[in-house]
Parts: structure tokens; sequence; C-alpha cells
């Protein structure tokens, strides 16, 4: 029983930096603070859901639960690198991008079609 | 109104959502997207008359998975002609291949 | 009112949601990122109908290899030239497929599992009882992939100078990729898993040693082709068989079935990795080109 309120707790709070870091994708004005958001919901709200699920495994049998607990573990690290990876080469590309005046900096300005 | 049936209407909306919007838009990235989705909207009907009885009927499930597989495929050829069509968007004259022949 | 419930009718109705969207707005970033979410969101759908194959394939190929096509084409600077607007086309044309799958088959199916050569039913149907279905796929996918590098403008040429974040990148992601393929190719025999999701999986380690610059690793031309098609020959290979040694074409006798379907799913993984490889990198980053029209100078 308390087991099952601590596992739903966790995803509850790990749920809630997912939707913050969306809110702040979607408001924030330029590509480096919307990296910064989202890096947050992948980092801590997929390690909080991660341990969740963890608690939740070994909490119901202990003994393939450690292999599934390693297993969720190497997601969340496989998770951390490849953000951290993709903000530097994105943050780094779009500098770049900046110093040549003729292309937009904005990697997510919509294309309007002329026709529907 | 059972949940087959939601099911299958829900798969019978996606697929017609799909095939009108690939059918009657000129942009060629979102007909793909269309068709893409249509085929998702066949992929659950599918699914949904394989999962009958205790075990899932594998028949249909391979199918989805070859389509799926075969989706993929017509998707990267559909997106390289239709970049060849637009023409990619920083060129200011056509593409003279290596012979030097006419572009 | 089960709990399960609830979930399967917020999941169908999100489908519905966001497949009206992905087709409906306007803008193509939209529309795209829509079409991601609503790859995972079929692939949860597809888990929920007892179909964990799909699921993974849908995954792996439907948001993996096509939803990052999308975006890479997403890519393009200018917007594309206007379309003369043509009349829509009436709408009693879409009429919904409603597809009835026989019957008998399933359980036929199911029944004769045990002598296929493998334990799990839906590697059974692909490769033994339906091989013929899997054999046209293959052939597909090379087509496109041929076609694609015939189209496509740019020479792939292999990546050089490349920073240490890439570097190191590839340094992790891609034994780690390559164990991975590896295990779902061989568990494909007894639970699932199989040759497609193993080959999306190797497909997209191929393109991240690609940008990174493994060498090795950058599938192109005669090479390329050369690798995909493997697949497809070992396929009529093994389909010839069965006529030689007096039986039917496609039969595979159920003393060396298993590993027959083992060889030819990791030369398939094999060729589907390299033909999707071959195809992602024809559709997509413009990175080669521009380098090399600076180099290049004065165009001729």
């Amino acid at each position: 029983m308390i087991v099952d309120v601590v596992v739903i707790a966790l995803l509850l709070a790990g749920t809630a930096f997912f939707v913050a870091g969306t809110v702040g994708l979607l408001r924030f004005p330029d590509l480096p603070t919307r990296l910064h958001a989202v890096a947050k919901a992948d980092n801590l709200g997929l390690g909080l859901i991660v341990v969740a699920l963890i608690i939740d495994e070994i909490a119901r049998d202990p003994a393939p639960g450690a292999g599934i607990a390693l297993k969720l573990l190497l997601v969340w690290t496989l998770a951390l690198v490849g953000t951290a990876a993709n903000s530097h080469l994105l943050a780094g590309h779009a500098r770049a991008d900046e110093t040549a005046p003729e292309r937009a900096a904005d990697a997510t300005v919509d294309r309007e079609d002329e026709a529907p | 109104m059972t949940a087959t049936t939601l099911l299958l209407a829900a798969g019978a909306i996606v697929f017609v959502l799909g095939v009108v919007v690939t059918l009657t838009v000129t942009d060629l990235i979102r007909r793909v997207i269309a068709l893409n989705v249509a085929s998702g909207g066949v992929m659950l009907i599918l699914l949904r008359l394989a999962d009958r009885g205790a075990d899932p009927d594998p028949v249909p499930q391979a199918l989805v998975l070859t389509g799926i597989v075969v989706m993929a495929a017509v998707t990267g050829l559909a997106l390289t002609l239709a970049r060849r069509v637009e023409g990619d968007g920083d060129d200011l004259e056509p593409d003279e291949d290596a012979a030097g022949g006419a572009p | 009112m089960n709990a399960w419930v609830i979930l399967d009718a917020v999941l169908v109705g999100a489908v519905v949601l966001v497949a009206a969207v992905a087709v409906l707005v306007r803008s193509r970033a939209a529309a795209t990122s829509a079409f991601l979410v609503f790859g995972i969101l079929l692939a949860l759908l597809w888990a929920r109908l007892q179909a964990p194959d799909v699921a993974m394939a849908e995954a792996a190929l439907g948001g993996g290899v096509a939803g990052a096509l999308l975006a890479d084409a997403l890519e393009r600077r200018r917007p594309p030239r206007p379309v003369r607007r043509r009349a829509p086309v009436p709408l009693i044309l879409a009429i919904a497929a409603g597809a009835a799958s026989a019957a008998e088959l399933g359980p036929l199916a199911r029944d004769n599992v045990a002598d296929s050569g493998v334990s799990h039913p839906i590697t059974a149907v692909l490769l033994n009882f339906r091989s013929l279905d899997t054999l046209l796929e293959i052939a597909v996918v090379v087509i496109a992939a041929v076609g694609a590098g015939a189209i496509a403008r740019e020479r792939v040429q292999p990546e050089r100078g490349i920073d240490p974040i890439r570097r190191a990148l590839a340094s992790i992601l891609i034994p780690i990729l390559l164990l991975l393929s590896g295990w779902i190719l061989a568990a494909g025999s007894t639970q699932p898993g199989g040759a497609f999701q193993a080959g999306a999986v190797l497909a997209a380690a191929l393109i991240i040693g690609h940008l990174c610059g493994v060498p090795f690793t950058t599938p192109r031309g005669r090479g390329g082709a050369a690798l995909a098609g493997i697949g497809v020959l070992c396929f009529v290979v093994l389909g010839v068989v069965g006529p030689a040694t007096g039986g039917v074409w496609l039969q595979l006798d159920p003393a060396w079935a298993g590993a027959a379907i083992l060889a030819v799913e990791a030369v398939l993984t094999i060729g589907i990795a390299v033909a999707l490889a071959m195809i992602s990198l024809a559709a997509g980053s413009r990175d080669a080109s521009r380098r090399d029209d600076a180099s290049r100078g004065a165009t001729p």
C-alpha cells in the first residue's frame, strides 16, 4: 500500500516536470531557452518516472526485478546522453546560423503553404 | 456501441481523414504525412480484427508489420521525389550532372 | 468502470484527435510534430491491442525512420513554389476499407507453429507461412532504396572534421545499438522481435555513424545497393531450395527451418538496415552539398 502511494507520487512528480518542460518549449522565446526547458523534462522528469517504475518492479518481484531495474536505468542514461549531445549540437548550430545574416536562426519558423 | 465498434469507427475516421487530405491538398510534404495517417487507420482496423479470442491472430499482425516497413520505405522515396520536384531551397539554378549534360 | 477501459478510451480519442491535427494544420512543421506524436500514440495502441511486435515496429519505423525523414525534410529554407490550385476531389471517393481477414487462417497458423522452426507465431507467419509476402516486401524496400539513391542530387560523402562531442556520442551509442539490434534479431524466434525491428535499429546505428564520421558506415552507390540486394537474393535462394529437394517453392523442411529462418533474418536485417540508411541519406540533410559548394567555389 505504502509502495503504491510512493510510486504514484513519483509518477505524478515526473509528469509535472514533463508538463513544465512542454509549457517552456511552447512559451520560451528562442532556441537556447527552449532547449533548457526540454532538458529539464528529459532529465528529471524521466528520472523520476524511471525510479517509480523500478520501485514498482522490485516491490512486485525482487529476483527479476533487479535486471529490469538495470535496463530502466540504461534507458534513462541513454536519454541523458542523447539530450546532452542534442542540446549541444542544436545550440551550436543555431549560433553558427546567427552569424550568417541571410539565414533564419529559429529552427521552428513555420513555412506556410500558398494553397491549402 | 461496444468497444469493438468504437475502435473500428476510429480506424475508419482516421483512414478517411488521411485519404481525403492526400487527395485534396497540394503541398507534397503534407500529402506524405496524410498517407501515413491513412495507413495508420487501416492498421488500426486490421489489428482490432486480429485481437479476438484469447490469443491474437498472427496473420493480420504479420500483414500490418509488413505494411509498416513498406510505408517507411515509400515515405523515404516520396520525400526524395518531393525534394527533387520542389527544388532545394538554396539552389538558384538547376543542378548540372557530372557529365555536363543539359539539366 | 475499469481503469484499463478509461486508459483505452483516452488513448483512442487521442489517436483520432492527433490524426486530425496532423492532416488539417497548414504548417509543415506543426504537421510533422503532430505526426511524431501520432506515431508514439499508435505504438501504445498496438501494445494495448496485444500486438507487441507491431508496437515495436511502429515505434522504430513509423515514429523513428518516417518521423526522422519528415523532420529532415523540414530543413528546406525557401518555401515551396506555389502550385496551381486544383478542384477538390469529391469526398465520396474516400470510403473506409473494412478489412475482414479470413476466419480460418488464424487458428490454422497457430496450430502449425510447432512445425515452423520457431516458437513465436508472428515470426512463423512472416518467415515461413507467408514468406512470399516478406520476400516481396524486401524487394519493395530495396527498390525504394535504389530509386532514392538514383534521384538524390548529392553524392553522399563521409563526413570529415567531426567535433569531439559527436565522436563521443558515436562511441557510446553505436555499440549499444549493435548489441540491441543483434538481441532483437535473436529474440524474434521466441519473443516479440525479429528482422524488421532489428533492421530499423541497425539503420539508426548506420545513420548515427555517418553523421558522426565513423568510417565504413556511409552506405553509398553500388556497395550499398549490393548489400541491400543480398537480402533479396538470399531469400530467393532459400525459396529455390524447396523445389530443388522435391517440394514446393519457399517450403521449409521442419528439420532445418529454425536455422534457415534465423540465417535469412540476419541477412534481411543487414539488407533492411543498409536500404533504410540509403533512403534516409538520399532524402535528407543538405550539409554535404553546402560544404561541397563552399569548397568548390564558383560553379562551372
